[in-house]
């Protein structure tokens, strides 16, 4: 999904020019090697954490189309956490992040 | 060199682009040879933390003292380009800290040092050196490398909490008056003078005088968590106990609270709805997910010591009064003049303390003139500090002064004070 994401974001500012690079290179490959190597991190061991990660994982993919949207979508980040501690919390979460 | 392939704006967006995927590259080349113990990428992480607010500080000074001068227009932070930014701090924090295994400390600065020497006259067009731009570099290593391997050495090898925490403390700093508000103010295209000035009038006075007692309760804090608990407030290296003492004897979260009601007062001071929306944040980062992990990791931990000590402080109220759950252990010295002092105000001050005591007393020689005990609670100080503890039983203002006297430095200047008056009462009485 990574790999994906970012391939989309690339060809959405296809061609890329040399003026551009480092650009692409702050707000897609940033972005997009963070999540990489995020998604191949250790397994947390608590179901929070682990959806946490997803979710991070998941708003690093959205971050590489967020153009300058990017510093707010940081800035929110702890909404994510919020998130994740909700599902993390509720009784379906065992069913797709298993029981603890 | 930037006058034949490429035009001077494509040559500085290709260096930008290269000193941030260089870093990165070389990071995760380490990561996967090296494959770091948690310690160590925990201490990985706290460098490169480091290194982001003392990078902008840096620059800070680059730009008031000319030392150099960056290209570029977008993606700007005070002058620094943000790709440079956290390319450098990756390579002054985890590249460094991975490399640490097989090369020592000194080396790596020295290493750190020729390649900046190297490299640095060769970053044109992006990098417009100034005639001081060596001081510049030795102000670089000062302020970031070396403060940032020494602290992420003493993460990995867990050493050291109380110095640990100083670090912690002044980068935390750094973030919430550097980092967080020069990011802030330059996303939204906002005059830094608005958030960088003396106060003027009567709110801004109050407002900076609550900002500061708010910064002083979260360092104390901090300096119980690594007295008390031998450990950090990063969830990544935490204390080896459930701290009770001190602030934390008042409620369960000080520095989640300070950090909210911190950015609140800045965002007031600067009266920035960006820095409004980062308090937010703040508080619902600390309200959901602190609270959770409080749960989840320390509960799990300690369940018994952490049930109790929850059962008696909350989580977001300030207890008026301490809770104390076990009796204090005091020696004081049978003659003297702190026993002096303390025959005198004793009886009145115990009144209005809570907990209980056990007061014993046992000659000089082998102790000093005071001694405080909490064995439960990991708490032993003496003299000034033992002191302190003792007005800590007090309510909320009382325990505030103890925290001063305790603080960092200000302690020891205390105890030196005590020990001159001392000196200076028996040559007045003529007591040898």
């Amino acid at each position: 999904m990574v790999i994906v994401a970012a391939v989309a974001a690339l060809a959405t500012r296809w061609p890329i020019r040399v003026v551009d690079i480092d650009n692409v290179m702050l707000r897609v490959v940033l972005p997009a090697t963070l999540a990489f190597v995020l998604a191949f991190a250790p397994r947390p061991r608590s179901r929070v954490g682990r959806i946490a990660r997803e979710l991070t994982v998941l708003g690093l993919c959205a971050g590489m189309f967020a153009g300058d949207h990017l510093p707010l979508m940081l800035a929110c980040y702890p909404l994510l956490l919020m998130v994740a501690v909700a599902l993390g919390e509720s009784r379906h979460a065992t069913l797709l992040w298993g029981d603890r | 060199m930037s006058g034949t392939l490429l035009t001077a704006d494509e040559w500085v967006a290709l260096q930008r682009a290269v000193l941030l995927a260089g870093p990165l590259l070389a990071a995760i080349a380490l990561l996967l040879i090296y494959r770091p113990r948690p310690r160590e990428a925990v201490a990985a992480m706290v460098a490169f933390l480091w290194q982001l607010p003392a990078l902008l500080l840096l620059q800070l000074l680059a730009a008031q003292f000319h030392w150099w001068n960056f290209a570029g227009e977008d993606d700007m932070i005070v002058g620094l380009p943000i790709d440079v930014w956290i390319g450098w701090a990756i390579w002054w924090g985890p590249v460094v800290v991975f490399a640490n295994r097989w090369l020592t400390l000194p080396l790596l600065v020295v290493l750190s040092v020729l390649i900046d020497l190297a490299t640095m006259p060769w970053l044109t067009p992006l990098v417009e050196l100034g005639p001081q731009w060596i001081v510049g570099d030795a102000v670089a290593v000062t302020l970031c490398l070396a403060p940032g391997l020494w602290m992420a050495r003493l993460t990995r090898d867990d050493r050291s909490p109380k110095r640990r925490a100083m670090f912690h403390v002044l980068g935390w700093g750094g973030y919430i008056v550097l980092v967080i508000p020069i990011s802030v103010l330059s996303y939204l295209g906002a005059p830094l003078g608005s958030f960088y000035h003396w106060p003027q009038g009567l709110l801004e006075w109050c407002l900076m005088a609550i900002g500061l007692l708010l910064l002083f309760v979260g360092v104390a804090a901090t300096i119980e968590f690594a007295r008390v608990g031998d450990g950090t407030p990063i969830p990544f290296d935490p204390p080896k106990r459930v701290v009770t003492s001190g602030p934390y004897a008042f409620t369960a979260n000080p520095m989640q609270i300070i950090s909210a009601f911190f950015m609140a007062v800045l965002a007031l001071y600067a009266q920035s709805w960006g820095l409004a929306f980062i308090a937010l944040m703040f508080a619902i980062f600390d309200s959901v997910y602190a609270t959770w992990y409080n749960r989840a990791n320390i509960a799990l931990a300690m369940p018994q010591p952490w049930s109790d000590y929850r059962m008696a402080v909350n989580e977001w109220r300030l207890r008026w009064r301490p809770h104390i759950p076990s009796a204090a252990e005091v020696t004081i010295s049978p003659s003297g003049p702190a026993r002096t002092v303390w025959n005198r105000v004793w009886p009145a001050l115990s009144q209005r303390l809570a907990g209980s005591f056990v007061v014993d007393s046992q000659p000089r020689a082998q102790f000093s003139r005071l001694i405080y005990r909490r064995p439960d609670a990991g708490v032993e100080d003496h003299g000034i500090n033992a002191a302190a503890r003792l007005l800590e039983h007090g309510p909320l203002p009382l325990a505030m002064l103890a925290w001063l006297l305790r603080f960092p430095y200000l302690g020891g200047a205390f105890q030196r004070l005590s020990w001159l008056t001392i000196k200076l009462w028996r040559c007045y009485a003529g007591v040898q």
